[in-house]
């Protein structure tokens, strides 16, 4: 075997490879970039980054244990806080008042990066054993989106009122004006749950107790509903003094709006009054001779170039020659040609619908304009000659005219069109009241979904919470020991190689401390070893019980090592055990050789030998898997 | 002959306390739709509201104030009138107040026009909430 001198100086040798070989491995607080081990936890080294998909809840790669990692992940700009807790199971985890779970460190936000540029947080872990179930939750702070939570306020306030259209009084009571606020929370909550299920965020609201938002308290007497469970998210009232009341200015703002909603259902009242009188007063119009006589005197006599002046086509005398039974039509608006499509006013939201009834209005306005001038014009002397060449004088030819036409009656012609032109104006009037309320009642809206989704923005927190479970499984660990030992009974010291068998994962990247718990599974290994020279054939030993004896080895012609250690640091182990050794029998005659053995004390290096070399021949930033062989 | 009339009724102030007597006054725009004419306009809160007129033109009609006839142009131009709301006993919850404002078109002795079949042009109404105090 050795001398004493030079088992020192070998252990010296093996203690500054082993350090050199460390010091290399330094640097390596990298993230993670390798392709993974999926589910399989890694014995990464302190520091590690681990991507992480805050949103679905998901880590993408493989966490370490032993030591302290961060997890970084993607967030979307108006994340304006993350915290993080985790347990041993989702429960502990997502309670804040329980104590078996653990806050993660304070998050920090990393400046936007690649393209398009993403901000990033970074949140620290501690030390996670392996082998264990661990749930992590993450509660995300979010900036409402502004744009969504304006579209959501604008189309719940737009529909709800659009329901109350013509009822609107039902809301001067009280448990009816608190019903309206509960169906705009609903489907406030409705539009808040689609978002969670498009985000896989768990959502909370909360207001201001004198909010309009803010649920009303239940109706004296009635008892909350039993049903099945509400699983949309709920909105909170924020502590505070208790109040029945929404506060003073978004209750005028919604009177206003109340209003502008009345308002349009009288513009329409007016209008259906109007056309209604428009269509009798059109009716009443053809019923006098007088008048049918001019339209028939017009019409045949078009081609004179006198009536043609006043008369260029038929068509401007459009009202006067459509079919009586669209009277109404006309009146209203609508395109005679296109009643099957006409719009119901009282179902226009847009006020560009009412376009097309304002624009023919104005046709029909203006011909009977020009037809009640002519019929006044008629009716003095300096439009005799007119007159006549439309055959409305008093004379044809030599003869009376039947179809004659008195100056009294084109005025009172002129005086029954224009009452028919007067109750048009006044429909198109109504009809541009509408249009009017319906837009102030869209601004109204926009406006106070602007000051409320601003409101929103100051006062409601949203917070999304989304969880990550991860199986802490990891490989045993098996390591190489190199080391020295002295066996007392043989009074022999000799180098050996062997291999340290863990009862449980041990990440060497982690520091090896006292104080940390899990120090049975990383310090202490079974090992099992050979030494690195074999017994020569003198080898004799004197303190054995059967005498002068020779040894022999029982692999070959070495012995063989089984026992146990503890790591004392990160490098070095001291260990004890048998080692076993075969004996030769001093009589010649006798050739069996018996098993025998002797305790021994060691000291080795135990040496994470495959981890030093991935290490040094991996690329910088790459992991690769180092628990175990 | 003929006026348009704003459908909106607005009020200033917008709100008023729940008891005691509350002045407001009541605006709404009108114009006619060519010659001048003139109007005559009613105010009444809504059936079934705990509140009545303290200005009430008729003693026996507390729920309706006959405003005078005025001269209506081309011109838009408002109408404007001071209303007193007055709280009557009823274990209602009333959050808000439902008044409206009748607009009816008048001769120059301050009878309704008539249509050409001699019946009183249908009135023009405009209508507005008033905010009850919570």
């Amino acid at each position: 075997m050795t001398s004493p001198r030079a088992v020192v100086l070998g252990l010296c040798l093996v203690l500054f490879g082993s350090t050199a070989a460390s010091a290399r491995q330094a640097p390596a607080a990298q993230p993670v970039a390798a392709t993974p081990v999926p589910g399989l936890s890694q014995g990464l080294d302190p520091g590690t980054t681990v991507p992480f998909e805050l949103t679905r809840g998901r880590f993408l790669a493989p966490l370490p244990f032993d030591v302290q990692f961060y997890v970084q992940s993607p967030i979307e700009d108006r994340v304006t806080a993350v915290s993080g807790r985790y347990a041993r199971s989702c429960r502990d985890a997502l309670d804040p008042t329980s104590r078996n779970a653990t806050n993660l460190g304070r998050p920090v936000f990393l400046p936007p990066t690649g393209t398009p540029p993403v901000r990033a947080v970074e949140l620290s872990v501690p030390a996670l054993s392996p082998n264990r179930d661990y749930c992590f939750a993450f509660t995300v702070t979010l900036k409402p989106a502004d744009t969504k939570l304006r579209e959501i306020v604008v189309r719940e306030l737009d529909a709800r009122l659009r329901d109350l259209y013509r009822n609107e009084q039902l809301l001067t009571s009280g448990p009816a004006f608190d019903d309206f606020r509960r169906a705009v929370l609903s489907g406030i909550r409705d539009a808040a749950h689609e978002i969670q299920l498009e985000t896989g965020l768990s959502l909370r609201l909360t207001v201001p107790n004198d909010s309009f938002f803010a649920e009303p308290p239940p109706p004296a007497g009635v008892a909350p509903a039993q049903g099945a469970k509400d699983i949309r998210p709920q909105i909170e009232i924020r502590p505070g003094v208790v109040s029945t009341s929404i506060n003073a200015k978004e209750r005028e703002e919604f009177a206003r709006l109340l209003s502008n909603q009345l308002g349009k259902a009288n513009a329409v009242t007016d209008f259906n009054n109007r056309v209604s009188l428009g269509t009798n007063e059109l009716a009443r119009l053809r019923k006098m001779e007088a008048f049918r006589r001019m339209v028939t005197g017009l019409r045949v006599n078009i081609a004179q170039p006198l009536v043609q002046q006043r008369v260029p086509t038929e068509a401007a005398l459009g009202f006067a020659t459509s079919d009586p039974d669209l009277d109404a039509a006309l009146a209203s608006g609508v395109d005679v040609t296109q009643i099957a499509t006409a719009n119901n006013p009282d179902r226009i939201w847009d006020p560009a619908d009412l376009d097309e009834r304002v624009t023919n209005l104005d046709g029909t306005i203006a011909q009977l304009e020009r037809f009640r001038q002519l019929a006044t014009d008629l009716s003095t002397p300096s439009w005799e000659p007119l007159r006549d060449v439309a055959g409305l004088g008093p004379r044809a030819g030599n003869q009376p005219n039947p179809s004659a036409v008195t100056a009294a009656e084109f005025l009172a012609v002129a005086q029954q069109v224009e009452r028919v032109r007067q109750a048009l104006l006044e429909a198109k009037g109504a009809l541009l009241n509408a249009q009017r309320v319906l837009t102030a009642r869209s601004d109204l809206i926009a406006a106070a979904a602007s000051r409320i989704t601003a409101d929103i923005i100051d006062v409601i927190q949203i917070d999304g919470t989304t969880t990550a479970a991860w199986e802490m499984r990891a490989r045993s660990y098996v390591s190489v020991d190199v080391g020295v030992v002295w066996s007392q009974p043989i009074e022999s010291f000799f180098f050996y190689l062997g291999a340290n068998f863990y009862l449980g994962p041990v990440n060497k990247k982690a520091p090896l401390r006292w104080r940390e718990p899990g120090n049975f599974r990383k310090r202490f290994a079974f090992t099992a070893g050979i030494p690195i020279n074999s017994f020569s054939d003198t080898q004799m030993q004197t303190t054995l019980t059967a005498g002068d004896v020779a040894l022999t080895g029982v692999l070959g012609d070495r012995p063989l090592l089984l026992g146990a250690g503890l790591r004392l640091n990160d490098l070095v182990r001291v260990g004890s055990g048998a080692v076993l050794f075969r004996v030769k029998s001093p009589n010649p005659l006798i050739t069996r050789q018996e098993l025998d053995f002797a305790w021994y004390l060691g000291i080795s290096i135990d040496w994470d030998l495959r981890g030093m070399f991935a290490q040094l021949g991996a690329p910088s930033g790459s992991v690769g898997p180092r628990a175990g062989f | 002959m003929g006026l348009l009339v704003d459908a909106v009724l607005t009020f200033a102030p917008g709100t008023i306390a729940k008891a005691g007597d509350n002045t407001v006054v009541a605006t709404f725009e009108r114009r006619s739709t060519g010659a001048s004419t003139a109007e005559k306009t009613a105010y009444s809160i809504a059936p079934g509201q705990p509140y009545v007129f303290a200005n009430a033109s008729e003693p026996d009609d507390p729920k309706v104030v006959q405003a005078p006839t005025q001269q209506v142009t081309l011109n838009p131009s408002d109408r404007r009138q001071t209303l007193v709301l007055r709280r009557t006993k009823s274990p209602t919850v009333t959050t808000m107040v439902l008044v409206n404002a009748d607009v009816t078109e008048v001769d120059g002795q301050g009878n309704p026009v008539l249509d050409g079949g001699g019946q009183p042009l249908p009135p023009h109404r405009s209508s507005g909430f008033i905010v009850v105090q919570g």
